[in-house]
């Protein structure tokens, strides 16, 4: 294609197609567009990286998985996860892990073994793409000029974070925008998904909080001061609804559940609307106010309209393990990190196929008196994040977490190898590392089949294998992981990294 | 039977001769060009396709000159509008999905029912201006296209 058509379909401010990288820092500066070839390049001596390489828009599949142990005879369902899948089209490169377009991912684990399938959400964004070839769309980190009508925020969504089952419907999570629905079993994309008419296009976020009998708890982020919390039936019907009056913060991924309350951490992001006018992402123009407090606001599960609002000194939060309460104490756990520059620094990095690594998060532990308004705040120095429960036990005090974790030198640190296991109660960790050619993701657990004690059953995730250049899932006896994966299944191709996902069990 | 006689039949006929030569020009630079409007790519058949085609930037999405409506069809419609002035104009549509007579918005003012613009103008988490979505109308005949998403 001749370098003056790529300029122009490149978007504002392109590159000469042949320009070397930018290497300033600030990582959002250059509207850099970079060619596919160069992304060979980038990747060739990051072999560790090559996840971020995404995929051109392809479906996948395999449908019998390498086994390596025992797949245990009571583990059966189908695993789905999400994330980011691809990151370039018509020669240019997204520049934040966070833009690309969802791919669903579905590891079934049946008698015949374990079978995988990915497919990509066709959100309305990824079929007008598709079909031109090309970016249309602005995205959270980089800048792509808009080249198609932005009606609402599903105009936007790429349906990319998180994936849960939810009564008949298999929702694909992307917190700006609505759920996208998708047949269980073939993952074919039925559409954007409206509780109620008036509901259409409202944000879904991709962390609801499932309480073991169903109850399903979701917010959506509306704009800088308001807050929808929706309550859903295990069926999946609306109960409720609400807009809350909130804090305002640019971005909250998450938030925890209790048995009576709701509780959100509003990180103290605001939004730099200039910027935002003059054609910057909204990602560079997220500012971070390290003197301003985080907000902690928790709202009655009875009475959406009963709110409290507590501070604490600032820190981010992505995610959260769980939250419960007994006289009037809420307790939370979460993963904390200082600031936001794991974003405007790591991300770009590892989307140009350079190691980096993310900033430190630590699980954070947080008391909070509704007798006396006081808050205590402790927390850990392992690196960990994608905090996660035994699902029975959502709401209600519990003692395990499970985490995935780093172990080894910290300057080599590009990732997470191994998995941990928390015992709130005792201190004590449960850990097993991969070593440094293996990068895992988050993992869940899956109760044994009639059991009632808590993380009685499996630790299930993906991860993967450097050297072989592959994906693999990963089965865990949950209460004892020093002792090792009980089985791998390896795929015979790898997979871009997810972030969230489920497992259903049949 | 006795027919009205001009009274100056000579000056008549160059009356008459002047005031058809004067309506033949005004109809060629005034008030009777057809405006043909097809709109393409509507999703279903439900509901119908509302036009609305102003001919000032104060006035865009406020007040418009002209403007109809036709049963939406995913084969794509098209709507003529007769008389409509040399000069230049912006159109707005959208398409009543559920036949209530106005966009939709959901709880934060976020319309929710297709619509586009002339020009194929995109409007970014608002409407096209009237600058963008403006084409001109300047001859007997015109026809646009405009593609609903």
């Amino acid at each position: 294609m001749d370098r003056r058509s790529f300029l122009k379909s490149a978007g504002a401010g392109a590159l000469a197609a042949s320009a070397t990288l930018p290497l300033s820092l600030n990582a959002f500066s250059a509207e850099a567009a970079i060619r596919s070839a160069d992304t060979t390049k980038l990747f060739k001596n990051t072999p560790q990286l090559t996840q971020m390489r995404g995929f051109g828009g392809q479906d996948i599949g395999c449908d019998n998985a390498l086994i390596e142990g025992k797949i245990p005879a009571e583990l059966r369902g189908v695993f789905y996860r999400n994330g980011p899948g691809l990151f370039e089209r018509g020669g240019q490169r997204y520049q934040h892990w966070f833009d690309g377009d969802g791919l669903v991912n579905a590891w079934r684990f049946t008698d015949k073994g374990v079978a995988h399938r990915a497919r990509f959400v066709r959100t309305e964004k990824f079929v007008a793409e598709s079909a031109a070839n090309e970016f249309l769309l602005p995205v959270f980190g980089s800048r792509i000029k808009a080249k198609r009508q932005i009606k609402n925020s599903d105009s936007l969504n790429t349906a990319n974070t998180n994936v849960v089952l939810l009564g008949d419907k298999l929702l694909a999570m992307w917190e700006g925008g609505s759920a996208y629905e998708l047949d269980p079993n073939t993952l074919e994309t039925r559409g954007p998904v409206a509780w109620k008419p008036e509901l259409k296009a409202m944000p879904f976020s991709a962390h609801p909080k499932v309480e073991a009998d169903g109850t399903f708890w979701n917010f959506g982020t509306v704009m800088m001061g308001k807050t929808i919390l929706y309550h859903l039936s295990a069926k999946g019907d609306l109960l409720r609804y609400h807009l809350v009056d909130a804090p305002p913060s640019a971005m909250v991924h998450d938030f925890a559940v209790s048995q009576k309350h709701i509780i959100f951490l509003l990180a103290p992001i605001t939004l730099d609307r200039a910027l935002l006018k003059a054609g910057g992402g909204f990602g560079e123009a997220m500012r971070w106010n390290a003197k301003d407090s985080v907000k902690v606001l928790i709202i009655d599960k009875a009475d959406f309209t009963k709110q409290r609002l507590l501070e604490l000194p600032a820190f981010m939060v992505f995610h959260f393990g769980n939250a419960w309460e007994e006289n009037n104490v809420i307790r939370v756990d979460f993963v904390k990190s200082d600031n936001l520059d794991t974003m405007s620094d790591y991300m770009p990095k590892i989307m140009r196929g350079e190691l980096a690594r993310s900033d430190d998060s630590y699980a954070a532990f947080l008391k909070i008196d509704l007798n006396t308004g006081r808050l205590t705040m402790e927390s850990r120095k392992e690196q960990v994040e994608f905090p996660r429960i035994d699902p029975r036990f959502v709401a209600v005090r519990n003692r395990q977490v499970f985490y995935p974790t780093y172990v080894g030198a910290a300057e080599k640190s590009w990732g997470f190898n191994s998995m941990m296991r928390l015992d709130k109660d005792s201190g004590k960790t449960d850990t097993y590392s991969f070593g440094e050619d293996f990068r895992l993701e988050e993992h869940v657990l899956v109760a044994k089949p009639g059991s009632s004690r808590e993380a009685e059953g499996w630790l299930v995730g993906v991860g993967f294998d450097v050297a072989r250049q592959q994906s693999f899932a990963t089965v865990f006896d949950a209460m004892n992981l020093q002792a090792g994966p009980i089985a791998l299944a390896h795929l015979p191709y790898w997979v871009p990294p997810c972030f969230h996902g489920n497992f259903h069990s049949v | 039977m006795k027919m009205f006689k001009p009274f100056a039949p000579a000056l008549m006929t160059t009356m008459t001769i002047i005031t058809l030569t004067a309506a033949l020009l005004s109809s060629a630079s005034a008030s009777s060009a057809e405006l043909t409007v097809e709109v393409k790519g509507i999703n279903n058949n439900m509901g119908k396709i509302y036009i609305a085609v102003y001919d000032k930037a104060e006035d865009w999405m406020k007040k418009p000159v002209h403007s109809a409506s036709v049963a939406a069809n995913v084969a794509g419609v098209a709507i003529s509008l007769k008389d409509v002035a040399v000069g230049e104009y912006a159109i707005s549509l959208y398409h009543d999905e559920n036949d209530n007579g106005k966009m939709d918005t959901n709880i934060v003012g976020m319309p929710i029912e297709p619509y586009a613009f002339s020009n194929d103008a995109a409007g970014q988490f608002g409407p096209a201006s009237f600058e963008q979505a403006k084409f001109k109308v300047d001859a007997d005949k015109k026809s646009i296209v405009i593609n609903i998403k």
